[in-house]
């Protein structure tokens, strides 16, 4: 028997048993999910959360009010913060039907979206990258890297399990993260974990 | 581990360029904001450019 627990308030269209919601994934109060969606194991959809027909990996939490519109994907173990916002058009207008002209968007593998943070479509957010709260990203973000403001730019490096690495953001050095002891050298444009 | 999400993909030339997307050789489009400094890229520039891999596949560059 499926562990997959659907909220009575929830709306799943199409048939929510059939192998295309993975075990264990909660989906809380007021979500919508539609017919084409993929989602993994383990996840959590928050309450009152949009699901277009995206792809969404395993372990992904999605906080409150979040909207993930066609050409979204997630990867494993992406969070997305409460209220974070997801476009699929660069210039959308209500009279035209722009449904031809979604510009995809992904967020790879570990990366954490904060609340309130804007992704504007048409990017990609590298692997285990941390958009702060309330951001407005625009373009490429690396692997790792800590995104803040509005426009977003890269403002340091952050460790994969989270915290804040102590090097300045074009610096170049070998470092390890305060809390979990992970070893990264860090280079102008980007930050490579190192092995042992 | 993998280290990278990105690709360099190799072209002639940028053959077409507006604020939002560049054409490679006559043929590929792609948007400003998936390419790694994409911002600097002009019309008749050559050489390589860092992309997103995945978008690089989807793109059929690599």
């Amino acid at each position: 028997m499926s562990d997959l627990y659907i909220h009575p308030t929830a709306i799943v269209d199409g048939h929510p048993y059939n192998g295309r919601i993975g075990d264990g994934t909660k989906i809380w109060h007021f979500v919508h999910v539609m017919p084409d969606a993929k989602i993994g194991r383990d996840c959590v959809i928050g309450q009152g959360c949009f699901i277009g027909d995206v792809k969404i990996g395993d372990n992904v939490h999605i906080q409150n009010n979040v909207s993930i519109y066609d050409g979204v994907t997630l990867e494993d173990d992406v969070l997305c913060g409460p209220s974070c916002v997801f476009t699929n058009v660069k210039n959308p207008r209500a009279a035209l039907n722009r449904k031809k002209e979604y510009a995809e968007t992904r967020v790879l593998r570990g990366a954490t979206i904060g609340a309130n943070a804007t992704i504007v479509c048409g990017v990609t957010i590298g692997r285990y990258a941390f958009v702060g709260a309330g951001a407005v990203v625009t373009r490429y973000v690396p692997p790792y890297a800590l995104f803040l403001g509005a426009p977003a730019s890269r403002v340091g490096w952050v460790c994969r399990c989270g915290e804040v690495l102590p090097v300045a953001a074009y610096q170049i050095a070998t470092l390890a993260c305060a809390r979990c002891g992970a070893r990264y050298r860090s280079g102008p444009s980007r930050l490579t974990p190192l092995e042992g | 581990m993998m280290l990278d999400d990105t690709v360099q993909v190799e072209f002639d030339e940028i053959t077409a360029a507006t604020d939002m997307a560049i054409q490679l050789d006559h043929k590929t489009w792609l948007p400003r904001s998936q390419i790694v400094d994409g911002y600097d890229l002009d019309v008749g520039d050559s050489g390589s450019i860092e992309v997103a891999e995945w978008l690089a596949v989807d793109k059929g560059l690599v």
